[in-house]
């Protein structure tokens, strides 16, 4: 793909410049500051809960926190949203400027039905996301989200999934601001990111 | 040959209690929990802090209980990439003194075809499996789904 030189090289840009500012203005965002490095929140892909198709479009105003997992991850994906869990406690009534979108990489396993009653048991603030193999393609192209699936047959139920564990985080127009490298461990920083998501509130 | 038989003796005598304890005895557990089940049919993992209080190392092999027909240790790992996956953690050697941290990320002993879905506030036994054969029970609170460690 042609743009990785170049996001490679915007990304050290970026550092570059985050390292020079240090001097004057301390670099205050929990994640890592991607703006202008990483491509706007585009996708369409269907609500679990109703089959709706949603895109972008839906989630204009809102602070949008996108991630991969697929409902057979015992692990990092329950930690991740539990860690979402916090993070809208933390954030109270601004909770409310927060989409949480979680989009499997699983969709063999994960039915709608599943996959609805998984997320909706963690937060109202959270909606499960499922595609075609082409949409899945088109979203994790874009922001270089790496995913396996184990080959098996059809109908199985034991295969391995790896994932990747990044937090996209945009705002309200849809731009990438910040990816959270570090939410989906158990000692994430909650305080942190819910810092973030009321600086990007504020600025769209 | 007298001599000899003593010498065996003696290595057995000094042989058989390690292996019946294994060093196990001097292991202690710390706040296990897991996670409960959302769906059925999912796998669970649970987790716990082990500490060696002994002087020989112990070596943690596997995982068995009655809540599911498999457990595994299984291990998270993530790549240069950040694209993270599990996999059998294999043979885990604990230290003289040290702790090995079974938690969220990083290691949990991953429970396959549950006997029915772990529910909130109920707790099940789990035995630890060590090399030489040594066992240790631990009693596994089940928290919330939304739980982010043993505090919930
Ligand atoms: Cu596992």
């Amino acid at each position: 793909m042609s743009e990785g030189p170049s996001r490679r090289a915007a990304l050290a840009l970026l550092g570059g410049g985050a390292l020079a500012l240090a001097g004057c203005k301390p670099q205050d965002w929990y994640g890592t500051d991607v703006s202008g490095a990483l491509p706007d929140l585009r996708f369409s892909l269907s609500r679990a809960r109703d089959g709706k198709g949603l895109t972008q479009d839906d989630f204009r105003g809102q602070v949008v926190a996108l991630f991969f997992g697929y409902t057979y991850c015992p692990d990092i994906c329950p930690l991740t949203l539990a860690n979402m869990v916090a993070l809208t406690d933390k954030l109270g009534g601004d909770a409310a400027k927060l989409s949480v979108l979680f989009v499997t990489v699983d969709p063999d396993r994960d039915t709608p039905a599943a996959l609805s009653q998984f997320v909706a048991a963690f937060t109202p603030r959270a909606t499960g996301l499922i595609g075609t193999p082409d949409q899945l393609a088109d979203v994790t192209r874009r922001y270089r989200v790496t995913y396996k699936v184990a080959p098996h047959a059809p109908g199985a139920t034991d295969y391995a999934v790896s994932h990747g564990k990044t937090v996209y985080v945009f705002d309200g127009q849809g731009k990438a601001r910040v990816i959270w490298t570090e939410f989906a461990d158990a000692t994430a920083d909650i305080d942190g990111a819910a810092g973030d998501v009321r600086r990007i509130a504020a600025m769209a | 040959m007298k001599r000899l038989f003593a010498l065996l003796l003696v290595s057995l005598s000094l042989l058989v209690p390690a292996l019946a304890k294994a060093g196990v005895a001097d292991l202690t557990v710390e706040a296990p929990w897991a996670r409960a089940s959302l769906i059925a049919g999912r796998p669970a993992a649970a987790y716990m802090v082990l500490k060696n209080t002994g002087t020989e190392p112990v070596t943690l092999t596997g995982a068995r209980t009655p809540a599911a027909a498999m457990a595994m240790i299984h291990k998270t790992e993530t790549d240069a990439s950040g694209t993270t996956s599990m996999s059998p953690a294999g043979d885990l050697v604990i230290a003289p003194g040290a702790t090995l941290q079974i938690a969220p990320g990083g290691i949990h002993v991953m429970l396959m075809n549950l006997a029915q879905p772990l529910k909130e506030g109920t707790s099940f036994p789990l035995t630890l499996l060590f090399a030489g054969g040594g066992t240790l029970d631990v009693e596994v609170p089940v928290l919330a789904a939304t739980a982010r460690g043993p505090g919930g």
